[in-house]
């Protein structure tokens, strides 16, 4: 949406076991233009799990991540069984160049 | 002969593209209607709407009635601001007497608001740029720069000299505009998309066809084109360092970089452009980097830029990040409002360190779709503001006028961007001979310990510069400088005065440059090395390789190299000069040019031992792109030569070799039995090349095994069929539309047929819309039929008498709608064959005042936005919003706040009453009798490039081009058809919030926007079923992404 929050409900959703949620997946890129750290603030962190090039990240609602110059693979799995406002931002005040792809 | 059926990227059919766009524009049809939204015009109504950034404050400088619209704007050595503003804007009526005026407003008791305005000049048609200089100024007035002179002092013009004049005019949103007095004492000027101009200068005729930058020097009248491209560039203006930046009225990068030959989209037979710095923007007017004593620490060298669709005044961030160009934030607006006839159009510093923003006031803007002559145009107001920080005085300025030399020089060392630039300007009113003495000494005197020191040094060369004098030897201390900003400014004034230079050597200097710590200094010296006309300069400027590159840097050497190439190219040829036989440099040398000489060096460098597989592959492709015939035939025996033992590479070059021949319409003559060997492959990727270069290069001799592989279900096989012809083709063809066929190579053989016998494909095409299921889309049937010259009225002919399901035949009306030219006809047909009594949204005056009504009353943009992201409708496909969203169409960011609601929904039922410029559609009809539809990105000699609804990006030989003519938008009528009324009054009242204050504009914050989506299988379920959910994040291909 304009304001960034993920439509949730209307993603596909995964169910890989009886005991887990349903749970969608979501993709995108983030350019790092000079090495360093990088901060994402997360809405509904305790919702979502992230993947930075394929690697599981801790996440918290502001994750700090120590990136390489270059574009960066992001994936994130959103719990979707109820509402969720999902939402990414990349502060770009507090993180080296980047910007989303 | 063009191939319609593969696209350039990725030989993927192009039965898929010929969909929809959405280029939302407005129309005026009814626009005397609803005359409720005009607001207040009292200024103070409009400065109480505005939420500014936290410190400062605003106040009104000037307004209305003592002045009406200003569209542009700048400061005199006197601190008097000088406006030039046109009521008869966007287009002088029939019998309308040109009226237009320059304006001088003056603050004289420094109270921070205007209280003198003086008529400098009147009687102008749209003047679009005033400059200011001592005893006058420079006007962009239409296809002329004038000056304007007042010869007795009384602040009215009354000399008025054609200094240049030539300039296009085709479009008065586009004309020569942004006059801005350079660092170098140049006046800069630019242009915009639609303007052609030929300027005679003393030294000879200088041209710009398309948008850029003109660097003009007064007093020799030289004219140079600093930089091509963008689409409405109103907004150029320098760092402290010099260094050029720009912001785009209609594109869409925000912050663009721009330096001597840079080259960004739009220019005239461009074969590459650059990119800008914050993709995804709105679009923006008017540029100031800002600073100075008045604004705190936080603020200075941050660019400023108004968003005047979206009523904001916007601020950017631009740091170094260790590459050749810039990284660009967003920083909080500095005035955003829900006041909708705030249009802010031009900012800039003032003497007093307060930031001054030009206010076009008007609820309706621009002009290319939007109604000449609707009364809601605003002709009479216009306000400037004045911004200040809080709790931090304003400076007091000095008069520059009347003050000696020494203390112009004093002045050099101000920290106020103002008094550095009119003190250097002021400079040029002395004899140069005095001034070289004074500046001399003057440059002798300053204190080596002082931090800013080079600062001051730059500042006085500039003005060595700008007086047209050569100082050597401060040169030389600039070019020694470890600052790389000072390094990088020196250069670009040793490339002004390297014929007059004594002591120095500046090739020496400029080679070296190219291998310097620093990559910017490396991009100043790549650009001066095109200034020499010999083999040397390229090799100096491809040692730029051998350190990192980045894109602008890259671009840079490619501009160059391509810049020097009938050097260079003969010296090659001839075997005379051979890179220093540095591999890197002749390929990517060789890959810069697009020439056919090339080619006998390339296959020398194939045949060299040293080269390793991945270089030869390189090669090859280059050798594809510019080699004869004869060329490709010895590129596609190399890729024999590797079937065996490499089929994956032999794959790779094949796949060249068709997208080549497409392109550039070039067939070589290849032994056939090697080809069907090829064709047989056990690889996968080298038999689907083989099977499709078959069919592209028309090779009969592959008939017997092609109808084999179709009759094995091989798509690509059917494709090649119908591309070489014949009638044991067609016969195959024929049996493949049968009903015991599988769908997709039904329809397939359906479609191509078409290349064949267009009656005979209408006749399959029916049949198979007849029993097919209702989920099946048609358009993949018809796709080449509705692009074929008769093909319509085939169809039409073959449905007569026949029922379609009213599904199918909705489906089908939605193809026939995208096509290039859709037929009404046929939709009648359609419609007729399917019983339908389908709902459509018919415009008039009554729907469109129902609508508006509805949107006011209970539209919910919350769930319009629902609508608008639903697939079926199919707007994100063409359309971005805080750039995530197809690129065929406009950005949406900030729609609902230039556009009035009226316009919104007349757009929306009737899309090309009025197309956004740089989105009108061109249709180009091939040799062969087929059409395209598009918004071209590139157009040269060789090929027009087209961007086609379904975003896919289509070259088309200019040697097959039969006509080609304007076409409409490429959102295509219905669109929102099947929508309810409350849907459609929902997402009218969605896009009307796009852009006002509030949840619906893209503001600073940098949130991802554009996702993709894991869909849904039962094997990637499973997968994951059987790992983890790591999986779905390791990029496996039984994942798929949409």
């Amino acid at each position: 949406m304009v304001n960034g929050i993920i439509d949730v409900m209307s993603l596909p959703t995964f169910k890989i076991h009886r005991n887990t949620p349903k749970t969608s997946f979501l993709r995108t890129k983030l350019e790092v233009t000079v090495a360093g750290s990088v901060k994402l603030k997360f809405d509904a962190a305790d919702r979502i799990k992230l993947w930075v090039d394929g690697k599981p990240k801790k996440i918290e609602t502001v994750t700090t991540l120590e990136l390489e110059k270059g574009i960066h693979q992001i994936v994130i799995a959103v719990r979707n069984d109820s509402e969720t406002k999902a939402r990414v931002e990349l502060l770009a005040g507090e993180s080296v160049a980047a910007q989303w792809k | 002969m063009v191939n319609p059926m593969f696209n350039t990227k990725d030989g993927v059919a192009l039965f898929r593209y010929g969909i929809l766009a959405i280029v939302l524009l407005a129309n005026s049809l009814h626009a005397q209607r609803n005359l409720k939204d005009i607001p207040d015009t009292d200024p103070e109504i409009e400065r109480k709407s505005f939420i500014l950034a936290d410190g400062f404050e605003v106040n009104l400088f000037a307004a209305d009635p003592q002045i009406a619209k200003p569209i542009h704007m700048n400061f005199d050595e006197k601190g008097r601001l000088w406006i030039a503003g046109s009521s008869v804007y966007p287009h002088i009526e029939p019998g309308q007497t040109a009226s237009d005026k320059i304006l001088i407003l003056e603050d004289t008791n420094g109270d921070g608001k205007s209280d003198k305005t003086t008529v400098f000049a009147d009687g102008l048609l749209i003047p679009t740029g005033v400059a200011p200089a001592p005893g006058g100024c420079y006007v962009a007035n239409s296809t002329e720069l004038i000056h304007l002179i007042d010869t007795d002092g009384d602040d009215k013009a009354d000399l008025r000299k054609v200094v240049l004049s030539g300039f296009g005019t085709e479009d008065t949103h586009h004309l020569l505009h942004t006059l801005r007095w350079g660092h170098d004492g140049c006046l800069y000027m630019n242009q915009s998309i639609y303007i052609h101009s030929h300027i005679e200068t003393p030294y000879g005729v200088k041209r710009l066809n398309a948008g850029g930058i003109w660097r003009f020097r007064p007093e020799t009248l030289e004219l140079d084109v600093m930089s091509e491209g963008l689409v409405n560039p109103w907004g150029h203006h320098f760092d402290k360092w010099g260094q050029s930046f720009a912001t785009d009225g209609a594109g869409g990068q925000g912050i663009n970089y721009m330096f001597p030959g840079s080259v960004y989209v739009t220019a005239y037979n461009a074969r590459r452009v650059l990119q800008g710095l914050n993709p995804g923007s709105p679009k923006y007017c008017g540029l100031e980097v800002i600073g100075g004593d008045h604004l705190p620490k936080e603020f200075q060298g941050n660019m400023i830029t108004n968003d005047f669709r979206a009523n904001r005044v916007c601020r950017f961030v631009v740091s170094e990040n260790g590459t050749s160009a810039y990284s660009s934030r967003q920083e909080t607006e500095l005035i955003k409002t829900k006041h909708v006839a705030f249009r802010p159009i031009d900012v800039k510093m003032g003497p007093d360190g307060a930031i001054y923003i030009a206010d076009w006031y008007n609820p309706i803007i621009q002009h290319g779709e939007v109604d000449f002559r609707d009364p809601r145009r605003d002709q009479v107001h216009g306000r400037i503001w004045r911004l200040t920080y809080k709790g931090r005085d304003p400076l007091k300025h000095p008069d520059l006028t009347n003050t000696s030399i020494r203390e112009l020089l004093g002045h050099l060392k101000s920290n106020q961007q103002w008094v550095r630039l009119h003190a250097k300007r002021m400079l040029k009113e002395y004899v140069p001979n005095q001034v070289v003495d004074e500046l001399n000494n003057w440059v002798k005197a300053l204190d080596s310990a002082d931090e800013n020191v080079e600062h001051q040094m730059l500042e006085a060369l500039w003005s060595y510069q700008s007086i047209r004098q050569v100082n050597e030897s401060l040169l030389q201390k600039l070019l020694n400088s470890r600052d790389h900003r000072v390094k990088a400014a020196a250069i670009r004034v040793a490339v002004d005065w390297r014929e007059r230079l004594k002591t120095i050597d500046p090739f020496s200097v400029f080679k070296t440059a190219a291998t310097d710590s620093h990559p910017r200094v490396r991009l100043e010296a790549v650009r001066a090395l095109s200034k020499y006309e010999n083999a040397k300069a390229v090799t100096a400027a491809l040692n730029v390789l051998d350190q990192a590159i980045d894109p602008f840097l890259d671009f840079a050497v490619w501009k160059t190299v391509g810049d020097l190439k009938d050097v260079w190219l003969p010296e090659l040829t001839a075997g005379r000069f051979n890179f220093n036989d540095n591999l890197d440099h002749l390929t990517f040398a060789l890959s810069a040019v697009n020439s056919p000489q090339v080619v006998s060096t390339l296959f020398g460098l194939i045949d060299n031992k040293e080269t390793d597989i991945e270089r030869r592959l390189n090669i090859l492709s280059i050798i594809a792109l510019q080699g004869t015939p004869k060329d490709l035939g010895r590129v596609f025996q190399a890729a024999v030569a590797l079937s065996s033992t490499d089929a994956a590479s032999a794959a790779k070059i094949v796949q060249q070799l068709s997208r080549v021949s497409q392109q550039r319409s070039v067939r070589p003559n290849v032994a056939t039995p090697q080809l069907i060997e090829m064709m047989k492959s056990k690889h996968p990727a080298l038999s689907a090349a083989a099977i499709q270069i078959a069919g592209i290069w028309k090779v009969n001799a592959a008939i017997p095994l092609l109808i084999d592989l179709a009759n094995q279900n091989s798509l690509g096989a059917v494709d090649s069929l119908a591309m070489i012809g014949g009638e044991k083709s067609k016969q195959t063809l024929v049996s493949l539309t049968s009903p015991d066929r599988s769908m997709a190579v039904r329809q397939r053989a359906t479609n191509v047929m078409t290349l064949i016998d267009k009656n005979l494909a209408a006749e399959k095409a029916v049949a198979l819309l007849i029993d097919s299921p209702t989920d099946w889309d048609p358009k993949y049937a018809i796709d080449f039929l509705l692009k074929t010259s008769g093909g319509p009225g085939a169809l039409i002919s073959a449905l007569e008498k026949k029922n379609i399901d009213a599904e199918v035949a909705k489906l089908a009306i939605r193809a026939a709608q995208s096509s290039p030219t859709p037929s009404k006809p046929l939709i009648t047909a359609f419609r007729k064959s399917g019983k339908l009594d389908l709902a459509k949204w018919i415009a008039s005056p009554e729907l469109t005042d129902s609508l508006m009504q509805k949107v006011a009353a209970k539209g919910d943009p919350v769930r319009g936005e629902l609508i608008y992201r639903r697939e079926k409708l199919q707007c994100m496909k063409c359309h971005a919003i805080g750039g995530a969203g197809g690129i065929v169409g406009p950005e949406m960011n900030s729609i609902g706040a230039s556009a009035q609601v009226d316009y919104l929904i007349e757009s929306l039922l009737e899309p090309s009453k009025k197309v956004k410029e740089n989105y009108n559609s061109r249709i180009v009809q091939t040799i062969d009798g087929l059409q395209f539809s598009g918004i071209p990105i590139r157009e040269n000699k060789q090929q027009t490039v087209l961007r086609t609804a379904e975003g896919k990006v289509v070259s088309i030989s200019a040697e097959d081009i039969e006509a080609t003519k304007d076409g409409r938008s490429l959102m295509p009528e219905g669109l929102v058809d099947g929508l309810a009324e409350d849907e459609l009054v929902d997402l009218v009242t969605f896009l009307s919030r796009l852009g006002k204050v509030g949840d619906f504009a893209v503001g600073k914050q940098q949130y991802a926007r554009k996702w993709e989506t894991l869909i849904w299988t039962a094997e990637a379920n499973r997968r994951m079923n059987r790992t983890s959910f790591d999986s779905a994040a390791s990029g496996e291909d039984v994942f798929k992404w949409r």
